[in-house]
């Protein structure tokens, strides 16, 4: 306890007005990082077929025969990729992703696989219903970022704690874009679905502090101190149940949601309690 | 504290979360071993009378065969080989059915003596194995395929619900009587969607990409349409054949016109005849496709009594016997039911086999008890009160089963993005929870009033969470992806149960215990 103590001495009281841009140096490290590694911009956000369209097949104890086949097969195209993937249970799965441009390479393993009598799942994802959620989901961002913003005006009547939120709430989203990029997650409706429910999270950590800074009395560093342990608990037990999620799962949707939330669990944290209530904190005490 | 607690049981909302959790508990209905019988999901109102209107709640149990030879059927492979060796053509067959009158207690209900052979038996009577419970699970978790189609061209809301009607009339002919359709609608898009537990994708991808526009002809001539069809035979096996020739195995099926059709094909007979041309073939075209070329014999190129020129066999021929009958199953789906308004196209597709979607079910219903167990664990170390740690795990458990009570009395389908949605609520519904007891516990010493108020607070914390994530759902629900509106329903379900009653009821605890 007073190695923690000392740490939040450390955060919130000595040095609480240059812990802001830890954030901001975080969010920017993020985007080296993924540029060192992708070299270009464009290469770091790849949509998967779930937006794009295309064939997904899933094979569960591959042999090492399919593998190879899938392999020469998806060799040297960027229409086809796949990854051998152990799950905890024990068993192997082989995951083929196709765009629709490589119909024939899918068509050639789908009849290996037939051949063979593999039993395997096989989903066939439409364009046309991707690219309509992509872009319904993209309004549907700019319209919660308003909303938030303007609910937080409402209740704060002041336009830097409305503004620090939703800056706040926009680097969670793409910290946690480009985490997932780089660990080579393409952006997929399943990613946008999770970085919405972020949204709302988000909006209930940052209710708590608002009520905890705003509405009660005592030394600021204790309000702020005691709001960020609630809020360190809720997170601790949402965050632990996406990690079960992730670890014990194989279908992809689930592994994807639960690894997005997990990032944006995690940024929503830092940039909460480092810049946002950090900025709030300034607020009140110029208010005094 | 006691009389608190007692005054907290008899508050309406903790008693409707009480109420709803039991209900929802007979209403999920487990069943934790595995039971000597299967579930009837659909019975022919013509063998099985006043049975037929209540087969939901019916069980078999065991089919008497000739009087004398006793089956009993635990599941459905066992009911496939009952009929495949004892029912010969007119056995006679009894029904032994399981008839629930109160969860788990069940009476005995017999059927009447029915003359059938096995072919029948399988399409008056339609089972499925026992189910882990009540609630319906979807493709992805069960085994079987999702198609989503898209009308070729914009049609009006009534050609719509005649599309539905249609392909329903189609999959119930070729025997999937368990399969579901519905559309969803994006914008001015439209999507209809087709989940058929246990079937086989390239089965129904024929019988749902044709239209059905029937035309029957002799060389250019239009002898009949699909209008003028009045009967098509289906299970009676005296107007429908499966027989081998040579290599391979031929199906017919007859079909039957009206008179006015008849007698067109009496002219156009007539006209060809007068050229002197008796090489004359009736073919089938389905959707401008021939799909089978009848030789007209002797008898009916002379035939003059119009009622005698009435009926026509359409015959299909395969290398095998399984896909012949497939075969002939496809053609009388599709004859026997109107044309398709539209074409339709496939937009996409999910295909999951049984043992793979049983692998997934297992895997979400470990990370649910899990991730369960972990939560506790977390809020046991924080709060080490068992009272808390009781009170927390009854409300998350109460969240889940009330949610999945709901589905099984709406008769939704819980699907693979339902679950998800279900976990992640484990983990998310504790936060409100934790909120309100962070409120209590901070207060607890001062006055009642300061305790209310203290909930007070965090309750509309929670609601200002609650809408956000509602608006948010909301939206999504009108999405045409179904992994994110299913995603969307059940959590606005869930947290929509949490909100309105287990969290309030939560707080009402918490204020007795607290006071």
């Amino acid at each position: 306890m007073k190695l923690l103590d000392r740490i939040v001495d450390l955060i919130f009281v000595k040095n609480y007005k240059k812990v802001i841009f830890i954030p901001i140096v975080l969010f920017f490290l993020i985007i080296v990082i993924n540029f060192l590694k992708y070299g270009e911009i464009s290469e770091v956000f790849k949509e998967d077929i779930t937006i794009s369209g295309g064939f997904m097949i899933k094979v569960y104890n591959p042999s090492s025969e399919l593998i190879n086949f899938v392999k020469k097969n998806c060799y040297d195209t960027k229409y086809c990729d796949y990854n051998v993937i152990s799950s905890y249970y024990g068993d192997k799965y082989l995951e083929i992703i196709v765009t629709n441009k490589g119909e024939n390479i899918f068509k050639t393993i789908k009849e290996y696989l037939d051949k063979e009598g593999y039993k395997y799942t096989v989903s066939k994802k439409s364009e046309e219903i991707g690219r309509s959620i992509f872009k319904t989901m993209i309004y549907l961002f700019l319209i919660c970022v308003i909303i938030i913003t303007m609910i937080v005006y409402f209740f704060f009547r002041s336009i830097l704690p409305s503004l620090s939120i939703t800056l706040s709430t926009i680097l969670t989203v793409f910290d946690t874009l480009f985490s997932l990029a780089f660990l080579e997650y393409p952006i997929s409706i399943y990613v946008l679905g999770a970085l919405l429910m972020i949204f709302g999270y988000s909006v209930g950590s940052d209710a708590i502090l608002g009520v905890y800074l705003f509405k009660r009395f005592g030394r600021i560093e204790d309000r702020l101190i005691t709001a960020l342990k609630i809020v360190f608990l809720q997170e601790i037990t949402s965050i632990s149940v996406f990690i079960i999620l992730f670890l014990l799962t194989t279908e992809y949707a689930a592994k994807v949601i639960s690894l997005s939330m997990i990032f944006g669990i995690i940024y929503d944290f830092i940039n909460t309690w480092l810049f946002t209530a950090q900025i709030q904190r300034m607020i009140l005490e110029r208010g005094k | 504290m006691k009389k608190k607690l007692v005054l907290a049981f008899l508050d309406i909302r903790v008693m409707l979360m009480i109420f709803l959790f039991i209900f929802s508990l007979f209403r999920i209905h487990p069943f934790l071993s595995k039971p000597n019988f299967v579930r009837v999901v659909y019975l022919d109102d013509k063998y099985f009378g006043n049975l037929a209107i209540d087969y939901k709640s019916l069980f078999l149990k065991e089919i008497i065969i000739n009087g004398s030879i006793s089956v009993n059927i635990k599941d459905r492979e066992s009911f496939i080989y009952a009929c495949n060796k004892y029912l010969k053509n007119n056995s006679i067959v009894k029904f032994i059915f399981l008839r629930e009158v109160f969860p788990y207690f069940y009476e005995e209900v017999e059927s009447g003596s029915i003359v059938i052979n096995c072919s029948k038996l399988v399409e008056i009577i339609g089972i499925e194995d026992i189910p882990f419970s009540y609630i319906t699970l979807g493709v992805d978790l069960t085994g079987g395929t999702r198609i989503i189609l898209k009308p070729f061209e914009k049609i009006s809301d009534r050609k719509l619900e005649e599309v539905i009607k249609t392909l329903k009339d189609r999959f119930d002919v070729f025997g999937l009587k368990s399969s579901r359709l519905f559309y969803i609608k994006s914008g001015d898009k439209v999507f209809i969607v087709v989940d058929v537990p246990g079937g086989s994708f390239y089965r129904i991808k024929n019988i749902i990409s044709s239209q059905g526009k029937l035309e029957a002809k002799i060389k250019n001539d239009t002898v009949f349409t699909w209008k003028d069809i009045v009967f098509i035979c289906t299970g009676d096996p005296h107007c429908e054949y499966v027989y081998q020739e040579g290599n391979y195995w031929v199906a017919e099926f007859e079909i039957e016109i009206n008179k006015v059709a008849a007698k067109r094909l009496r002219e156009i007979i007539d006209k060809y005849l007068s050229k002197g041309d008796y090489d004359l073939y009736l073919d089938i075209y389905i959707d401008g496709k021939k799909v089978t070329s009848l030789k007209i014999d002797e008898g009916i190129l002379h035939e003059r009594d119009i009622d005698k020129l009435t009926k026509a066999k359409i015959t299909t021929k395969e290398s095998s016997r399984d896909s012949v009958i497939t075969r002939k199953k496809e053609l009388q789906s599709i004859i026997s039911t109107k044309p398709l308004p539209t074409r339709l196209i496939i937009e996409s597709y999910e295909i999951v086999p049984p043992k793979v979607g049983k692998k997934i079910f297992r895997e979400m219903l470990v990370s649910f008890l899990l991730g369960l167990i972990i939560v506790q664990s977390i809020i046991a170390i924080r709060y080490k009160n068992p009272k808390i740690l009781i009170l927390m795990f009854f409300t998350s458990l109460a969240e889940v089963v009330i949610t999945l009570g709901l589905y099984s009395l709406g008769g939704w389908t819980l699907d693979l993005a339902g679950l998800i949605a279900i976990i992640a609520m484990v983990g998310m519904g504790v936060d409100d929870q934790i909120t309100i007891l962070e409120e209590s516990l901070s207060r607890r010493k001062g006055l009642k009033e300061e305790l209310s108020v203290g909930i007070k607070e965090a309750l509309f914390i929670i609601l200002v969470t609650y809408v956000i994530l509602l608006g948010i759902y909301v939206v999504l629900v009108m999405s045409p992806e179904l992994f994110l509106r299913s995603f969307a329903y059940t959590s606005i379900i869930t947290s929509s149960i949490g909100f309105f009653i287990t969290r309030y009821s939560f707080s009402r605890f918490i204020e007795a215990i607290f006071e």
